[in-house]
């Protein structure tokens, strides 16, 4: 009897079945997998609020003990958004033929779902690689239909992660080696050089959550991605990585700074981009900065808030990216200079775009309302006066970039004469459920909050936090319309962290190529000439050694000589290069056979005369 | 037939006369943004109102005065747009900013090798 089932494994064992099925039985059969994980997941929590049950899969590996599956309220919060996310995204997905592009995105999903279970940290870098393998895939399927900077990009984007995991390997081989144990709990964290295998673990999970500057590869390649892949991108290694730093390092005050600084910079970026889909990328990082807020601050009102935000959050980037999606895939652009006026022909995506960024903007009666202001109560509570002001105007920034800038320009502004339609029936179903989420959890927060870690006290509803935050985004709205001419669109791109590997490691690449190169083939061919020199000296050293002595002489008198002897000494010349130009071999005379043995045997008898009397003369 | 009429009747559409429909009514943007300005009034009036009749439970001396929210709403945001704004001076770029930037070496070095 099987007392457990891995989500995860029925995400990845269910993806190897896709190729079998085609048309109308493929996608029937694609929602089967989130379905079947999400009972699976509804089942695994009956009876086990209140208490943090321990059930876990061990398997021997390398003497050491994997757990698979470590069950308690915080993975199951997470578990659960994931699996929810991966159906609405499947669903949106649907019209994809590629059984390949489907079979990554269940790889993609059932490796986060493993993250997420990982007891012990082997289980949980064999999950990390493959969900960053598995998502790089997603990308390259971009490459496939011929972008070729989506085929860049995601080199980009498997060489960050790659070096990210090497880290954290690195990390977790010090970590147990030092401790003896592979349990992933809360790492101990300070400063000092023995902290080491934790900073080295710290710094593969921040990479993974996208801090800057370590947060190039999200802005660069998510919005390369295929308009399906791009959806599965935005939910889970991020949040994955959230999962990690909220099981790992609870508490870690160096995560406020860092997740302030991030909400800013993705605001600040955010305004900066041009491409729509790049937008709700950095908003992904600014979003990522309030839940690392909550991390640090680890009160319990703080972890409920990073777990609920990450849960709604989920929920509504996905529903943005969908609507991002569903634009490019009628459009075929994503730039904001040639979007625009898309409300009158896509109303239903315009209306679904829009829900999602009142929810980012965490606009009351959306789920942001019920979620966010938690870690920003929780900076209050602990009276950090700077953080919580910063919170705040990244509140008003999120409003100004996320829930403004991206629907403004892509669905109103200026009418760029694009008369497309809405998406097929299954975009809009995904878009549809994720819209019915968001509102759902925002009028009724209950079962959200009854899945959060800790018993939740907190009530979003009051007339002070309503009236306040209408009023903070009502005039963050103002801000944006009466600043609406310095926010023209240009076509540029912004450079960030990546500049100097993009740039710096481009010109090293060429310097090899180029400069390197010729001193490599000018190195070559010297070191032929004085091998040619002695091979020749090796078969006649006289006539080479007098080639050598004429060649330099020649070159020593040239410029000494008078007019009158030019002719003799061009003479002179010809015939030099006639002798080199002469088979080295044929002054020579061949020595019969016998000759040369005859002189060989009379070297060694001369040799064994040496030797003996060698002996004889020796003291 | 009445669906059909609904569908049709609106001021810009051409048609027989007997379909006509007088423009009576026309929302401008104009409107908009003078509804939109009247609920930021409206709302900045009831944060006040807020503040001096529920005695909210507050946690620094700044969240007491007046308006506190519209103020940090507004301020912010729009020291972020003009902070974007100079900082788009340096780091905005051309869309093929990379590709300019690191040209293809031409192929004059590896036939030289060979």
């Amino acid at each position: 009897m099987i007392e457990w089932i891995h989500p995860g494994l029925i995400f990845i064992f269910g993806a190897f079945l896709i190729p079998l099925f085609k048309g109308k039985w493929k996608q029937a059969y694609l929602l089967l997998p989130p379905t079947a994980a999400f009972i699976d997941l509804l089942a695994m929590s009956k009876g086990v609020f209140g208490t943090i049950p321990y059930s876990a899969w061990h398997y021997p590996f390398l003497d050491y003990e994997l757990a698979l599956g470590r069950v308690d309220k915080l993975s199951l919060c997470f578990a659960l958004i994931f699996t929810l996310a991966a159906f609405c995204m499947v669903l949106y997905a649907l019209h994809v033929k590629s059984s390949s592009e489907h079979m990554s995105e269940f790889f993609y999903v059932g490796g986060a779902l493993g993250v997420v279970f990982a007891g012990d940290l082997f289980t949980l870098y064999i999950f990390w690689e493959l969900m960053a393998i598995a998502s790089m895939l997603l990308i390259w399927f971009h490459a496939g239909r011929g972008s070729e900077k989506a085929h860049e990009a995601g080199f980009r984007y498997i060489i960050w992660h790659l070096f990210g995991g090497i880290i954290l390997l690195g990390g977790i081989i010090m970590y147990v080696a030092s401790t003896g144990s592979t349990a992933f709990n809360a790492f101990s964290c300070g400063w000092g050089s023995e902290y080491l295998p934790s900073y080295l673990i710290f710094f593969g999970f921040i990479l993974n959550a996208a801090v800057p500057p370590l947060h190039a590869w999200l802005p660069d390649a998510y919005p390369e991605a295929t308009c399906t892949g791009g959806v599965f991108l935005s939910a889970f290694t991020t949040k994955s990585a959230v999962y990690t730093l909220l099981r790992g390092f609870p508490g870690w005050e160096i995560l406020i700074y860092l997740g302030t600084m991030m909400t800013i910079y993705g605001i600040i970026y955010a305004l900066l981009e041009n491409d729509a889909r790049r937008i709700l990328a950095y908003s992904i990082i600014n979003q990522v900065g309030f839940m690392l807020v909550g991390i640090g601050i680890g009160t319990p009102l703080a972890i409920n808030g990073t777990a609920a935000h990450a849960f709604c959050h989920i929920i509504y980037k996905g529903l943005l990216w969908m609507s991002a999606g569903s634009v490019m895939f009628m459009t075929g652009k994503s730039k904001c200079t040639s979007l625009g006026g898309l409300y009158k022909t896509m109303p239903l995506t315009c209306v679904f775009g829009l829900i999602g960024a009142m929810s980012i903007s965490a606009f009351p009666l959306t789920n942001g309302f019920t979620s966010k202001p938690m870690t920003i109560m929780a900076a209050a509570n602990e009276h950090m006066g700077i953080i919580w002001l910063l919170l705040m105007a990244a509140s008003a920034g999120v409003f100004l970039h996320a829930g403004i800038k991206f629907p403004y320009f892509v669905f109103f502004a200026k009418d760029r004469g694009l008369r497309v339609s809405d998406p097929p029936i299954n975009q809009l179903l995904g878009m549809g459920l994720a819209s019915f989420l968001c509102i759902f959890l925002g009028v009724y927060p209950q079962p959200l909050y009854n899945l959060l870690p800790y018993q939740v006290d907190f009530v979003a509803y009051t007339i002070p936090h309503v009236v306040g935050m209408f009023s903070l985004l009502g005039f963050s709205g103002l801000a944006f319309f009466m600043l609406l001419p310095l926010l023209k669109r240009t076509r540029t791109i912004a450079l960030d962290t990546d500049w100097p590997f993009r740039i710096l490691g481009a010109k090293f690449i060429i310097f090899c190529k180029e400069p390197l190169m010729d001193f490599a083939s000018w190195a070559d061919r010297g070191i032929k000439r004085i091998s040619s020199y002695f091979a020749s000296f090796g078969r006649n050293p006289l006539r080479a050694i007098q080639i050598a002595l004429s060649t330099m002489m020649v070159k020593a008198l040239r410029t000494f000589v008078l007019e009158f002897w030019w002719r003799v000494f061009k003479y002179y010349e010809r015939d030099l290069e006639e002798a080199k130009r002469l088979p080295l071999d044929e002054p020579m005379e061949s020595v019969p056979l016998g000759t040369a043995v005859l002189l060989i045997i009379i070297l060694f008898l001369l040799y064994l005369v040496i030797t003996l009397m060698y002996g004889w003369l020796a003291p | 037939m009445l669906l059909n009429f609904f569908i049709k009747a609106h001021p810009g559409h051409r048609c027989h006369k007997r379909w006509k429909v007088k423009a009576m009514v026309k929302i401008t943007k104009k409107d908009l943004f003078h509804a939109f300005y009247v609920c930021l009034f409206a709302l900045a009036l009831a944060e006040i109102f807020v503040l001096l009749f529920l005695h909210p439970h507050t946690t620094f001396w700044w969240e007491e005065i007046p308006g506190f929210n519209a103020i940090c709403g507004f301020f912010s945001c729009a020291i972020m747009v003009l902070v974007a704004k100079a900082l788009g001076h340096w780091l905005k770029k051309g869309e093929d900013y990379y590709y300019e930037k690191i040209k293809t070496p031409d192929k004059k070095g590896e036939e030289e090798v060979k």
